[in-house]
C-alpha cells in the first residue's frame, strides 16, 4: 500500500490517500481540487471515503469526489453526518474569521454544506477494505462527531487530536472540554507505544507512549511536544 | 426574555463573568475572550438571534457595547 498526503495550503489540513492495486481510500478530502487531481492523475479509483470529523477543512472535497465516483463507499459517524450538513457545526460559516485569526486576513471563504451520507455508524465500528481493517472510535471534544481511525492496529488517523506543535481546539461550535477530558484523553493515553500517527494537520509521527506524553494529555498541554524529544 | 437579557446571558455563560463586568468587557480584555472565544461568542449570538454576522462585523465587534450597535444592523434591537 502507498500513502499520499495532500495538504491544503490555506488551512494546512491533511488529506490521506491510501492506494492498493489501483483502488484507494480517501481520509478527509480536505479540498475540492487537490485530492481529485492526485487520484485522477494516477488513474486510481476511490473505493472508500472516510472522515475524522465534520469540519470543513477536512471534507470540502467530499461532494466533488462523490459526484465523480458515485459508487465510492462513504462511511462517517452519525454525529459527523449531521455536522457536515450544518454551516455552523462544519465551521464553514466562521472559517473566514478563523483564517483571519490564523494569519490569513482578507481571505474569502464561502459557507457550504455537504449532502448527507447514507452509511453512518454509532459507537465503536469496524469495516474491512481489501483485507485491511479500519476501526472507528468516537473521540468527542474537538467536535461531537470526531473519531479516531485505526488501520490494521498499527496506524492511527487522529483527526484534530495529537497535532504536532498545536494545542487541541475544544472551543469551536460543538466542542467540549468535558467530553475531551472524560472520553478522549483516557483513550489517547492508552494508545499503544510505537503506533504510527497520521494527524489531521502536521507531519506523521511515531507515538511514544511515555509518562510525559500521558501527563501532557491529562493537563491539556501541547499534546505533541514529545515528538521533538 | 428581552433581547438585552439574551445578549447578556451569552456573555455570562460563555466567559463566566458577572453582570456588573459586562459594560467594560472587551475583546482580549479577559483570558477567555480570545480569538477562539470570540468565534464561539459570535456563533452563539448568531444562533441565539437567528442572524448571520458578516466577517467584517465579526472583526468590528470589539467590545460588549459595540456589539449592541452591530446587532442592531441585523434588526436585533438591544
Ligand atoms: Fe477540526
Amino acid at each position: 500500500m502507498q500513502m499520499r498526503i495532500s495538504t491544503d495550503p490555506l488551512t494546512e489540513s491533511n488529506c490521506y490517500i491510501l492506494e492498493e492495486s489501483g483502488g484507494c481510500v480517501v481520509i478527509d478530502p480536505n479540498d475540492s481540487q487537490a485530492p481529485l487531481r492526485i487520484i485522477t492523475e494516477n488513474g486510481w479509483t476511490p473505493e472508500l471515503i472516510l472522515l475524522t470529523h465534520e469540519h470543513c477543512d477536512h471534507m470540502a472535497g467530499l461532494d466533488t469526489l462523490r459526484d465523480r465516483w458515485p459508487e465510492a463507499r462513504v462511511v462517517v459517524s452519525r454525529v459527523c453526518n449531521e455536522g457536515i450538513q450544518n454551516k455552523r457545526l462544519n465551521m464553514s460559516m466562521i472559517m473566514e474569521v478563523y483564517l483571519y485569526f490564523s494569519g490569513h486576513p482578507g481571505c474569502h471563504y464561502d459557507p457550504f454544506v455537504c449532502r448527507p451520507v447514507e452509511e453512518c455508524y454509532d459507537g465503536d465500528f469496524s469495516i474491512t477494505w481489501r483485507g485491511h481493517r479500519f476501526r472507528f472510535v468516537p473521540l468527542p471534544g474537538h467536535t461531537p462527531g470526531s473519531v479516531g481511525i485505526f488501520m490494521d492496529d498499527n496506524v492511527f488517523f487522529s483527526g484534530d487530536y495529537l497535532l504536532p506543535d498545536r494545542e487541541v481546539v475544544l472551543r469551536l461550535p460543538g466542542g467540549s472540554e468535558e467530553d475531551y477530558a472524560r472520553v478522549t484523553v483516557p483513550f489517547l493515553q492508552r494508545l499503544p507505544d510505537g503506533i504510527q500517527v497520521r494527524p489531521g494537520h502536521g507531519a506523521p509521527f511515531t507515538l511514544h507512549n511515555t509518562e510525559e506524553y500521558r501527563w501532557e494529555l491529562e493537563h491539556f498541554e501541547r499534546v505533541d511536544s514529545r515528538q521533538k524529544n | 426574555m428581552t433581547n438585552l437579557e439574551k445578549y447578556d446571558r451569552e456573555f455570562i455563560k460563555m466567559f463566566g463573568v458577572k453582570k456588573e463586568e459586562l459594560p467594560t468587557l472587551k475583546y482580549r480584555g479577559i483570558k477567555k475572550w480570545d480569538s477562539m472565544g470570540h468565534m464561539d461568542l459570535m456563533s452563539a449570538l448568531e444562533e441565539r438571534f437567528d442572524i448571520s454576522i458578516s466577517t467584517l462585523d465579526v472583526l468590528d465587534f470589539t467590545d460588549y457595547e459595540k456589539g449592541k450597535t452591530i446587532l442592531a444592523k441585523y434588526g436585533v434591537e438591544i
